[in-house]
């Protein structure tokens, strides 16, 4: 916001740059924001326990059956 | 997720530790400063100049500027007229030069004295009664601040253009602000001094006599007695963040420099803007013409044609007359720059930098348009452009 090419549309003058974590003291270092895009992110470990639950659990999630009266109907993914 | 550039070890063009460049820590994190860079210190007299080194310390943002004593008249005053140089441009030039960067600052006070009254909508000079050139009772459009002394005696006062009736002492204080960056707030086009490989300096040209006193009566006499400067810096501190040194952005350096343009003519006078080209933004120009050494009032019986322009024929702002442009200066500035000093201003910063900065790399041959109803007497313009433009860096 503060910088002079947002406010005077000037070209950026800043050489090689190196991307560098740093954050007031006192303050959170949050690495990963928040959000579904914190979610989502592969640094995040979290993200990788819930590839790793859903490969555990499979597509026994989302198979299921129904009895409807006298008529049952069945399904799943994978089954034949 | 917080990143922030970390810049090579040359910052305008100077040795530095490693720095990270990120304005909203810095603000957060430094501490504004003001302290004397020089104290109050005799001058060293008419139309000579004094060099004031800056401290090696911090990011210099600004610096107040102070000049002060006592005109002494004795004899028979006869005829004895101050000029229209009285009392802003006794400095008749700000010098500053930093960082490899000569003349960043090269401007008369008067002109420093309007970038103030254009960059800073708080201080206004309505109700402050002036004589200006022989006419007495204005009380606008002097560009005077309420804590100015323009010459105070016993018996009467120093005003600009106008008689001195009495032979006594007369006291003067006027206070400066040289905009070292162009935006008090961002800070952008501020000094990195943080060095003991930086240069700084800031000279003080002062007036001669003839330039500040018109006419000195046959038997009249003049002498300058404690006559004191002071220079007062605001500096910021570079503050230090979990091991890392934070600063804004110092990739621009703020440029006001101001050039006379001699041999106007009675028309529209072309004025070519020297010193343009790519990596430079044009942030304001300012502009006086003069007949017989009295500015010319921004009105429609002085002026006709004012504008800018560029290229063979591009001229994306004029007035057919004067008076339109002095009073859209009023409207942007709060203040009537062209009823007494007769400055004309075109500015692209104020409203909004983005979107009306000129980009002088698109921009060849920029001028602006003078239009004289009649011709002047050894007329001449003195013009003065705010520019940006990007600071050596290193890679």
């Amino acid at each position: 916001m503060w910088d002079a090419q947002s406010m005077y549309g000037v070209t950026p003058q800043v050489p090689t740059q190196v991307m560098q974590a740093t954050t007031l003291p006192g303050t959170s270092g949050d690495d990963f924001g928040s959000g579904w895009r914190a979610m989502v992110n592969p640094n995040n470990p979290l993200f990788w326990a819930g590839v790793l639950i859903l490969a555990t659990v499979g597509a026994a999630g989302v198979a299921g059956s129904a009895r409807l009266g006298p008529a049952r109907i069945a399904g799943g993914v994978g089954k034949s | 997720m917080a990143t922030q550039a970390q810049s090579a070890p040359l910052i305008q063009g100077v040795q530095s530790p490693d720095v990270i460049v990120n304005p909203q820590l810095f603000y957060a994190a430094t501490r504004r400063q003001r302290y004397a860079m020089r104290s109050l210190t005799s001058w060293s007299g008419i139309g000579s100049s004094d060099s004031v080194q800056l401290r090696q310390n911090g990011i210099v943002a600004g610096l107040e500027v102070r000049v002060k004593g006592t005109l002494t008249f004795g004899g028979t005053i006869g005829t004895t007229t101050m000029g229209y140089n009285w009392p802003a441009n006794l400095v008749k030039a700000f010098r500053l030069s930093a960082n490899g960067q000569s003349n960043l600052i090269s401007a008369n006070g008067l002109m420093i004295r309007a970038s103030e009254f254009v960059d800073n909508p708080k201080i206004q000079d309505q109700g402050r009664t002036i004589s200006f050139g022989g006419t007495t009772g204005y009380t606008d459009g002097s560009l005077k601040l309420s804590c100015d002394n323009w010459g105070t005696g016993a018996t009467d006062n120093l005003f600009p253009g106008t008689n001195v009736a009495t032979a006594e002492a007369k006291t003067f204080d006027i206070t400066y602000f040289v905009p070292v960056a162009a935006h008090q707030v961002s800070l952008i086009g501020s000094v990195y001094a943080q060095s003991s490989a930086t240069n700084l300096n800031l000279e003080l040209q002062w007036a001669t006599q003839a330039e500040i006193v018109s006419a000195l009566g046959a038997s009249a006499t003049l002498a300058y007695t404690s006559v004191q400067y002071s220079v007062v810096g605001i500096v910021y501190t570079i503050p230090n963040v979990n091991g890392n040194y934070v600063i804004p952005d110092l990739s621009q350096f703020h440029q006001i420099a101001q050039f006379r343009q001699s041999g106007l003519g009675q028309g529209t006078n072309q004025i070519l803007l020297p010193g343009t080209g790519v990596g430079r933004n044009l942030l304001r120009v300012y502009w006086q013409a003069f007949s017989s050494s009295a500015p010319l009032a921004i009105n429609d019986t002085n002026y006709s044609t004012v504008g800018w322009g560029y290229g063979g024929n591009q001229i994306p702002e004029q007035y057919d007359t004067g008076a339109p442009l002095a009073a859209m200066n009023e409207r942007l500035t709060g203040v009537h720059l062209g009823k007494l000093w007769g400055i004309g201003l075109w500015d692209f910063a104020s409203e909004n930098a983005l979107r009306d900065v000129v980009d002088e790399s698109t921009t060849a041959d920029l001028r602006i348009l003078v239009g004289l109803v009649s011709a002047p007497t050894s007329g001449y313009a003195e013009v003065c452009q705010e520019t940006l433009f990007a600071a050596p860096v290193g890679a």
